[in-house]
């Protein structure tokens, strides 16, 4: 680790004010990815502006829509009785990432600001066509993610909430690397009044990705023999000591059949 | 008296302190005042190194020392050991010798030759300060193709390692009778062969590498304090090989150590340039290896390519075992990197009647980490080649591997038995256990539980595993034993734990034999100023001969209490003997116990002495069942049942060896399901964390049932046999011959470790 400042301010305001003037600031939310980053040396910021005091936990369920703050950690929605109820998928999706504690520093915040190619929140996000609420402004799930590890967030913008709609059935099937236990192949199935949607992640090299085949298939008719059929080109995704690209892209048919079952 | 008896579930003394984060392990006993170190290592496989350039890490403010190869070389200092003598068994040539034994210098001054080869040392007032001045070393590496694969580097034309290993050969060793072979293939009605691959594995103990070095600048002296098995060893070869002075001006002390598996077994690079370091400044310098230094710069272990060939009559019986290894020494010859391919290769001749056996090993250089013995040592390598050969012999014939093996195995009125390679099997009764092993597997119940699996969509497999291990017969141990006036016995011992419950289990073993309390037995280990001499923990020899130097220390402190207790019965000497804890008189029903003694001491008290050198090693066998279910849509496949009879000999705490086995058929599934080193065309290494080198996690394992059928063991007073590397050894091949007999009835004839579930899946496509 290399020396840097460190802040804990209580208002977002102050948070912003920090990153705005500070050349690589950076913000820390669960630090489950940002801390070791920082301990190899991979990151050298001036300033780490702790979010923990800006009240960005918490979770709402409305009728229409679960909404969670940033800063609420994956043990928390795993754990809630209200999204369990609500959408059991991103109940089940958040109780499976990493081990008890990642679930209990790691944030949905921080899991989507980082947008790493083998996080199960992207596939939730993606798939239940959730909205990104920054300090700033609102962000569609389709406009939100950009190719691995980047978003559309803007510098020193922070992800404040994120309101899932509640879907009619939804299911996250996840092949976990069998070493990390991050997604090797997750497939999240939802079926929204709009349509079918079903987003892959930790297969591609661009990050989660929406299935349209799949989801042309699914909306004509929920049910895994409607995919049975439908193959995924390996073209252009990961290929790595634990699975190579054919391997991931049978995975995806395997899991996105068992996540339309057990929906 | 009872609860410490030979046999009990003595709980482990140690676990108060170790479980609840109150363990001292090296990084625990930093000195006030002391620098801190840390290594720079080579970022490359191969290269030459053109120039190396200090000064900017120097002039860092904190800076102490920056220690490279010149520098070592300008003080003298030599090498670590490459290597042993090669074993000399039945059949192996007289002249039989290394073909190159490279130096092991304690950093590279010329040419780096793996991934983590160490190059420089930067100590300075903190770790921090050490880290950011080893940043600004620039080092100018001319970098060289290199090799990393063991086939490939032992293929004509591979890149040298070292120019002088023509073909990356170390070594080119046999043994057996060739002759015998050829002509049992010749005669042979059938003839079985598998090739095998036993993976790479980074061991992974829970505890990193440290290692912390004082020197006394006024009695020229050093002391070295860190994780090790064997303190007197490394004392040696420190003093020895390293330094040039008399072993005595070098003491090693050992705190608690994290776990070692045989990687904290030999000399490190490290261990020696803390003391260099500490005499340079003057000053304690402690060096603790991170996370990421253990994943390069560790020891290595297995890495094999194996050919087994076996020789079958037509009746299935065994006629000969041709075994051919390619065995990866990596980028040096580590102190004891031959032994695992050679030295433990008797293991070869199973539990089977098999007339004749041919090893030839061919140890070769690659651009990797040294490999070194890992539990089992070699043992579990062949117990893997040759399990795994029978059950491929098995199938081929179409019938049930437990008949087959049924049909070559030992039985006891073969005792003794001279095998193939040497080995002279004294005790044991295989039929029996497979019968039991057979019964307690409920083999008989497989076919239903099959259906069962298939009728989820599920593929099953049932596999087996018998063996026979050879341990604890290849040195000598000494202990020494103390009783002061106030009862307390202090038993010092050279053999070192490394988690293993050394504490626990001598503690029980004299309080068996003398009647004495355990809580007044205090168990000294790790420290050479306080044991002269002996070898260490290793090869499952602890209690067999470390055990049996105590109780013949225990023995002689009864031998010298007998006058004193005579005194206080105001008897003979001759007349009084001990037995169940108390002196009695010889033919009445008067009796003292140790306080009497006590109360009859010298200040000082006594002191005995014990020793013990086994005539013979012990034979632990047994054998394992396991059964896997396998999801053939992905290749993903589960452990469902394992289970295992087992002859230790006996079992001085029943408890301790249950853990012994679950630990090492831990390590023995976490190879075959998951654990690999793998490195990329340049030789860097893909598996360099826990997000990529995947170790078995307890939801990966199944219930371990254990049933103990003992026979004792003739070889030593104690009559236990060891039992801390058979679970590795029959872990392995007994869930890849499960899961190979499920693959088997779909067409499937090849599958290798690890089979992950990828390279299930690619198996099944065929
Ligand atoms: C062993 C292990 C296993 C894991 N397994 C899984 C898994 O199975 N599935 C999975 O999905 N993930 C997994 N993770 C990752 C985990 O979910 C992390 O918590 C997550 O990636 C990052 O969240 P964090 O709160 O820790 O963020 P941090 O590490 O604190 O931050 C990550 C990045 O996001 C930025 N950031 C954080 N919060 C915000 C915000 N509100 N607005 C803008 N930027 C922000 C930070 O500046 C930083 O760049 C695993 C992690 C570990 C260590």
């Amino acid at each position: 680790m290399y020396d840097f400042a460190y802040e804990k301010p209580t208002a977002i305001a102050a948070a912003l004010a920090t990153l705005k003037s500070h050349a690589d600031s950076k913000a820390l939310a669960g630090g489950q990815t940002f801390i070791p980053v920082l301990k190899q040396r991979l990151n050298k910021p001036s300033v780490v502006v702790d979010l923990a005091k800006l009240g960005l936990a918490g979770i709402n369920v409305t009728p229409n829509a679960v909404v969670i703050g940033a800063m609420t950690t994956h043990g928390a929605v795993g754990g809630s009785a209200e999204v369990n109820k609500a959408i059991p998928a991103l109940a089940h999706l958040a109780s499976m990432i990493g081990d008890w504690q990642v679930r209990h520093r790691g944030t949905i915040g921080g899991s989507l600001a980082n947008n790493d190619p083998s996080a199960c929140y992207p596939a939730a996000v993606l798939a239940l066509g959730a909205t990104i609420t920054t300090d700033r402004r609102t962000i569609l799930a389709d406009d939100y993610f950009q190719g691995m590890f980047t978003t559309a967030l803007e510098e020193g913008e922070l992800v404040t909430s994120i309101s899932f709609p509640i879907p009619e059935r939804a299911a996250y099937m996840k092949f976990r690397n069998p070493a990390s236990r991050y997604a090797m192949v997750g497939v999240f199935v939802a079926k929204l009044p709009a349509g079918v949607r079903v987003a892959i992640t930790g297969a591609s090299q661009g990050g989660v990705f929406r299935h349209a085949q799949m989801e042309r298939a699914l909306s004509a008719n929920f049910a895994a023999s409607a995919i049975a059929d439908v193959t995924t080109p390996a073209d252009g995704l990961n290929s790595d000591i634990h699975a190579s690209a054919e391997y991931r892209a049978h995975l995806i048919g395997v899991m996105a059949k068992r996540a339309v079952e057990a929906a | 008296m009872g609860a410490n008896a030979f046999g009990q579930n003595v709980t482990r003394r140690e676990d108060l302190r170790l479980l609840t984060g109150r363990g001292s392990y090296t990084a625990d006993q930093i000195p006030p005042g002391s620098a801190h170190a840390v290594m720079l290592r080579s970022p490359h496989a191969h290269a030459t190194i053109i120039s190396v350039d200090i000064d900017a890490a120097l002039a860092v403010p904190g800076v102490l020392a920056v220690i490279t190869g010149p520098d070592i070389e300008a003080a003298g200092l030599g090498t670590i050991a490459a290597g042993s003598p090669l074993a000399k068994f039945l059949g192996t040539p007289a002249d039989q010798d290394f073909a190159f034994r490279p130096p092991h210098p304690l950093l590279a001054t010329a040419t780096v030759r793996f991934v983590g080869d160490p190059v420089a040392m930067v100590v300075a007032e903190s770790e921090v300060i050490a880290i950011d001045a080893a940043e600004l070393i620039v080092i100018d590496y001319d970098v060289r193709p290199g090799v990393t694969s063991t086939l490939a580097s032992s293929e004509p034309g591979a890149i040298a390692v070292w120019p002088e290993a023509p073909d990356n050969r170390c070594f080119r060793w046999q043994a057996g009778d060739e002759t015998a072979v050829d002509a049992a293939f010749t005669k042979a009605a059938r003839v079985v062969k598998l090739d095998v691959v036993n993976n790479r594995i980074h061991v992974a103990s829970m505890e990193n590498r440290g290692a912390v070095g004082f020197h006394d600048a006024a009695s020229e002296s050093y002391t070295l304090l860190t994780g090790t098995q064997m303190p007197h060893g490394l004392r040696d070869e420190l003093a020895v090989d390293i330094f040039r002075i008399p072993p005595e001006r070098i003491r090693v002390r050992v705190a608690d150590v994290g776990g070692s598996f045989g990687i904290k077994n030999a000399m490190y690079p490290e261990q020696a340039l803390v003391l260099f370091a500490a005499r340079k400044l003057g000053r304690p310098v402690t060096w603790i290896g991170g996370r990421s230094d253990s994943f390069v710069s560790d020891y290595q272990a297995r890495d094999n390519i194996t050919t087994g060939e076996l020789a079958l009559d037509a009746d299935g019986h065994f006629l000969g075992l041709r075994v051919r290894t390619v065995a990866s020494i990596g980028a040096y010859l580590a102190p004891k990197g031959q032994l695992s391919p050679t030295t433990n290769t008797p293991v070869l001749a199973g539990v089977y009647r098999l007339p004749c056996i041919h090893v030839a090993v061919d140890g070769v250089f690659s651009n990797t980490a040294p490999t070194e013995v890992y539990r089992g040592a070699g043992r579990p390598e062949s117990v893997y080649l040759l399990e795994r050969l029978v059950d491929q012999a098995a199938h081929e014939l179409g019938m049930a591997p437990w008949d087959l093996r049924a049909r070559n195995l030992l039985a006891p009125d073969a005792w003794p038995y001279r095998t193939a390679l040497g080995l002279i099997y004294d005790s044991g009764d295989f039929p029996g256990i497979l019968e039991a092993a057979m019964k307690q597997a409920d083999v008989a119940g497989f076919e239903a539980r099959k259906v069962v699996s298939e009728a989820k969509g599920m593929l099953r497999g049932i596999g087996m595993a018998q063996y026979c291990e050879r341990v604890a017969g290849s040195w000598s141990e000494a202990a020494w034993m103390e009783m002061k006036p106030d009862g307390r016995v202090r038993v010092m011992s050279s053999a070192m734990s490394n988690g293993q419950g050394h504490e626990t289990a001598f503690a029980q073993l004299v309080s068996a034999q003398l009647g004495i309390d355990a809580d007044f037995i205090e168990i000294i280990q790790g420290d050479t100023a306080r044991t002269p001499f002996g070898h260490g923990t290793g090869g499952s020899a602890s209690l067999g001969i470390a055990g049996a130097a105590i109780s013949a220390a225990g023995n002689t402190l009864v031998q010298k209490a007998i006058p004193l207790a005579a005194d206080a019965l105001e008897a003979a000497e001759v007349d009084v003997t001990f037995a169940a804890g108390r002196f009695v008189v010889a033919g009445t029903d008067r009796t003292v116990g140790w306080e009497a003694v006590a109360a009859r001491m010298e200040a000082d008290g006594l002191a005995a002495d014990g020793f013990y050198k086994p005539s013979n090693p012990t034979f632990p066998n047994g054998c394992h069942f396991a059964e896997v279910e396998i999801d053939p849509d992905t290749g993903e496949w589960r452990i469902d049942r394992y289970t295992m009879v087992h002859d230790f000999g006996r079992a001085l705490n029943p408890m301790l060896l249950e853990g012994q086995m679950q630990g090492g058929v831990a390590q023995g599934i976490g190879q075959a399901l998951c654990e690999r080193v793998v490195h990329d065309e340049s030789g860097q290494v893909l598996s360099g964390s826990f997000m990529d080198y995947q170790i078995p996690r307890a939801d990966d394992l199944p219930t371990l049932e254990l049933i103990q059928r003992p026979t004792p063991s003739p070889a030593n007073p104690l009559g236990v046999k060891g039992c801390g590397e058979a679970g590795a050894a029959g872990g392995s091949p007994v869930v890849m011959n499960a899961l190979f007999d499920a693959l088997w009835r779909r067409g499937v004839r090849k599958i290798d470790m690890p089979a992950t579930p990828e390279r299930v899946w690619m198996a099944l496509l065929r």
